[in-house]
């Protein structure tokens, strides 16, 4: 943005005295919203939980289309997309919003690239968070990250979201793709049968967890998956992060309130 | 000890409770957030990570006190198992000076454990361009070191992301020590803020805030309103793993 307006991130909260007040560069699209979403089309149902229902943040947030983005794109990290997705970054950024996240964990393939071209917090993908994880937990752990798409979650978006190589190795990788009823998202089919996805979902942590008894934590790649995540945590027992944990992080630090209470 | 019972789902309108179990011993439930901390005589006031009031959410806190025949780090590590049969989802720290001990304790119990805000500076860089910078504001800039963030798991790239501010010069803020038993909120504030306008007028390329020492994360909000940055501290990221370790489920529209 050439013209870069001075940024207000203060709160205003009870006894604010507002005084002058400048309005906003343009026109239109810049209404408040903290968070700001890039999304690829995809035409499926957004339960609460999903990356894109938006009621399920704690913060105003809004969802940003990015042209011509669809999954078989993004998941195969088509390079072409890079201008667009940088663009629509910009956008966000010039709206207001404070931070960025995306409606699907393999933008990851150009976190680097989108977050070295906006002055705003940038977090494309859940699978920044493995090496967050592997911070807290004993050297002896490893992390099972689910995906939507095994072969497409490749080494390059690990590096594109710094994630450090021994932390890459500590995880062990399941991918939705074969499942009967979530293989059909890649046809944007409009419907989906809930329970018969969540148990698609839910069969493949069981499955993960059997194989490495090791694992100290489960980490759901997909935007698709978080409104399983308790169900997951509950059958599982242990800790499940999703793309809504890392956004909520990006959230408490761009959106700071007073705080208030007995000493 | 029993043996550890944890339940890390739910317990909501869509949960079926049969037969539960418990650990032997356990005293509290429903504190998913176990906080170490050293001992101090300095305030603790809301938003500060020993006032309980920070949260949105139920915190437990553990002293570690070195003793005769009892070093630092096995209290660290009794205070931490003492946190987790209590029943804590994960355990932070408090107080600045437990870095060093991250691995030890984390090593130690089977909860994830994160004791320094210092563990999050990766998390705040990577959502950063290239050529932004992290600004940290710590009491000494001293304490900050390759070291720290080699305890911390941080990889030691990281460190030259960063640019660090202290209380040199500062009247309260240079004087804060845990023998200390009270001080002027206001003025310390007020110090803090100078030192976030010199950095901002200093470093053009700045990314975010993090603050280090608990004393100060009080004035997060005053601090954002100064410099219309990202603020990061122990509280966003004790709010993250709050987040992850207590996962709820979604309800509402479609």
């Amino acid at each position: 943005m050439d013209k870069k307006a001075e940024r207000d991130w203060k709160y205003y909260g009870p006894g604010t005295r507002y005084g002058y007040v400048e309005g906003p560069d343009i026109p239109l699209g810049n209404n408040g919203h903290v968070g700001g979403i890039l999304a690829l089309y995809a035409w499926l149902p957004f339960p609460p939980g999903h990356i894109n229902n938006v009621g399920s943040y704690d913060v105003s947030t809004k969802v940003l289309a990015v042209p011509g983005a669809n999954q078989k794109r993004m998941h195969s990290s088509d390079q072409t997309l890079k201008p667009v997705l940088i663009e629509t970054a910009k956008k966000a950024e010039a709206e207001g919003c404070r931070f960025i996240g995306s409606n699907c964990g393999y933008f990851g393939h150009f976190q680097n690239d989108v977050a070295s071209e906006v002055n705003i917090l940038c977090y494309l993908s859940s699978v920044i968070q493995s090496s967050w994880i592997a911070q807290g937990l004993r050297d002896d752990q490893s992390i099972i990250v689910i995906c939507g798409d095994g072969p497409n979650l490749t080494k390059h978006l690990f590096d594109q979201c710094s994630v450090p190589d021994e932390v890459f190795r500590r995880c062990h990788v399941y991918g939705a793709q074969d499942k009967p009823v979530f293989s059909t998202f890649t046809e944007l089919p409009g419907h989906f049968d809930y329970q018969v996805v969540k148990e698609e979902i839910v069969s493949i942590a069981r499955q993960a967890v059997h194989d490495h008894p090791d694992a100290g934590a489960i980490l759901l790649e997909c935007t698709d998956m978080p409104p399983f995540a308790a169900d997951i945590a509950s059958e599982l027992n242990m800790p499940v992060f999703d793309a809504f944990s890392m956004l909520g992080f990006a959230a408490g630090a761009v959106a700071r309130k007073p705080y208030y209470g007995f000493k | 000890m029993s043996e550890l019972v944890r339940m890390w789902g739910p317990v909501d309108a869509s949960t079926e409770l049969h037969e539960m179990y418990t650990t032997n011993g356990q005293n509290t439930t429903g504190a998913p957030a176990g906080i170490l901390v050293t001992p101090s005589y300095l305030p603790r006031i809301p938003g500060n990570p020993v006032c309980a009031e920070s949260f949105g959410y139920q915190v437990m806190y553990a002293g570690v006190v070195a003793q005769e025949g009892v070093d630092r780090c096995e209290a660290a590590i009794d205070a931490a198992k003492y946190l987790e049969h209590e029943g804590a989802r994960y355990i932070i720290a408090g107080s600045s000076d437990l870095a060093d001990l991250h691995s030890a304790v984390a090593n130690s119990v089977s909860v994830p454990v994160y004791l320094s805000t210092i563990c999050s500076v990766p998390w705040a860089v990577v959502a950063m361009g290239f050529e932004q910078k992290l600004g940290i504001i710590t009491k000494d800039r001293a304490s900050i070191s390759k070291d720290m963030f080699r305890s911390c798991r941080v990889p030691e790239e990281y460190f030259d992301r960063c640019v660090v501010y202290d209380s040199e010069g500062t009247d309260v803020f240079a004087k804060l020590s845990p023998s200390m038993h009270g001080y002027n909120v206001d003025d310390l504030r007020d110090e803090v803020l100078s030192i976030v306008k010199k950095m901002c007028y200093e470093q053009p390329r700045l990314g975010g805030i993090m603050l280090e020492c608990p004393d100060i994360m009080p004035f997060a909000a005053d601090i954002q309103s100064v410099c219309a940055l990202p603020v990061f501290d122990t509280i966003v990221m004790a709010d993250y793993l709050y987040k992850a370790v207590c996962k709820k489920h979604y309800y509402g529209y479609f």
